[in-house]
Formats: C-alpha cells, structure tokens, sequence
C-alpha cells in the first residue's frame, strides 16, 4: 500500500513537471493567455522560444 | 503572487528527483504560470455562475486565449492586478451581453469594425514581454490564422443560426479591441515619460 501510494506521488509528481514545463514553453512562444500575468521572462525560458 | 508555495513545491521536486537543477529557473516560472491560471479559471467559472452563463464564460474563454496569446494587447503590472483587470473585463463582458440590448446585426457592424482594429494593430507588445523583429511578423500571421478560423466558425453558426456562440465571439473582438488599444495606448505613454526625462 505505501509503494503505491509512494509511486503515485511520484507519477502525479513527474506529470506536473511536466505540466509545468509545458506551460513555460507556450509562455515563451506567446505574448500573453490572459488567463494569467505575464512576468519577465527567466533566461532559461526565453530558449524554449521555437523560432 | 504565488512565490512561497512555488519555491516549496520546487524543493519538494528537486528532493525527489523530479526535476534537472539547471532548469530550475524554468520549473519556477511554469509551476507559478499554473497556480496563477488555476486562481484565474476558478475566479471566471465563479463570475459565470453569478451571471448563470457558465457555457458562455467557457466559450467566450475558449475563443479569446488563442486570439489574445498572439495578438497580445494590454499587460497589468503585477499578477494581483492582472487578476482584477480580467475578472473586471468578464464581468463587463458578461454584463454586456446580459443587459445591453443590441439586435444581432448592430453587433455585427460593432464587432466587424473591431475585427479590423485587430487586424491592423496586431502584435501589441508589452514591456514585460516585447517583441522583436523576427516575433513581429511571425505573431501578425498566426493572429491572422487563429481570427480567420474564428470568422469561419461565425459564419458556419450564423447558418445554423446559433446567435448565442455568435454573441460570444463577436464579444470576444471587441474586448481584444479595447485590450490592444489600451496596449498601444501604454505603450505610447512609456515613450512619451522616456522622452521627458
């Protein structure tokens, strides 16, 4: 019962990375998704940019 | 806005192995963008109910993100006034559509003079986010593909005579209007204080 719930964790944990990632990839190949603020975009992100 | 619990989740991911440590700066900007779009979603569903147009809210949402994500338009300062801004213009929006009592071909007249504001002023640049020369052209055209698709989509409904979602979307070039106006008008203001100091 705990590894499962310990391999839960760890898959919600690893999808919301990579939901997090994502959204930092539209954010810099977009000017804003008015469903949120735009900050100043980190280095880091600004390389995500696809063009 | 969310900056306490971001960096406590980023930690928590970075104990467990989730995420690479040089990206670090990516994971904190992503997982803040979440929490912010959470809060924004929960505010516009509860403005919907207020209204009872939910399925509107939704539409009008589904229709305006990927118009606004490349024309841009006007910026708040800060993620708490961002969060103002939009739940006061959907409310406006929403009120709008409720109260004000224009038939469907004034609207029409308003929302083809405001498709052309769009066309012609599309990209507005922010300062938090502007745009260089190679994003200019690159954000007019996709904001020109995403509005011909939405203009399909009117005219197909128009044909079924859906005049609700037509409603909606129409509403839709008119906000974005006034955001890239009020953008444009920003960002003239921003040159002009540079000019006089």
């Amino acid at each position: 019962m705990k590894s499962k719930l310990a391999n839960f964790k760890m898959a919600s944990g690893a999808m919301f990375a990579a939901l997090a990632f994502l959204i930092a990839a539209v954010s810099a190949n977009s000017t804003c998704m008015w469903i949120s603020h735009q900050p100043e975009l980190p280095e880091d992100v600004k390389k995500l940019r696809k063009f | 806005m969310f900056i306490r619990i971001t960096e406590k989740v980023l930690s928590n991911m970075e104990k467990q192995n989730m995420i690479q440590t040089d990206q670090r700066s990516v994971y904190m900007y992503g997982i803040n963008q979440m929490l912010n779009i959470l809060l924004n979603i929960l505010t516009y569903l509860v403005i919907g109910l207020i209204f009872h147009m939910t399925l509107e809210t939704i539409i009008f949402t589904c229709a305006y993100i990927p118009l606004r994500i490349y024309a841009g338009g006007f910026h708040a300062k800060t993620p708490f006034r961002c969060w103002i801004t939009s739940g006061l213009m959907l409310f406006a929006v929403l009120f709008f559509m409720k109260y004000v009592s224009l038939n469907a071909f004034e609207y029409d007249i308003i929302a083809v003079v405001c498709a052309v504001i769009i066309l012609i002023l599309s990209p507005v640049e922010d300062k938090n986010k502007p745009l260089d020369d190679k994003e200019k052209p690159i954000y007019k055209i996709r904001s020109i593909i995403v509005f011909s698709a939405e203009l399909i989509i009117v005219f197909l409904l128009k044909l079924f005579h859906n005049d609700s979602i037509v409603l909606c979307i129409e509403m839709v070039w008119i906000t974005l209007c006034t955001m890239l106006a009020a953008g444009k008008f920003k960002n003239y203001l921003i040159i002009k204080g540079e000019q006089y100091k």
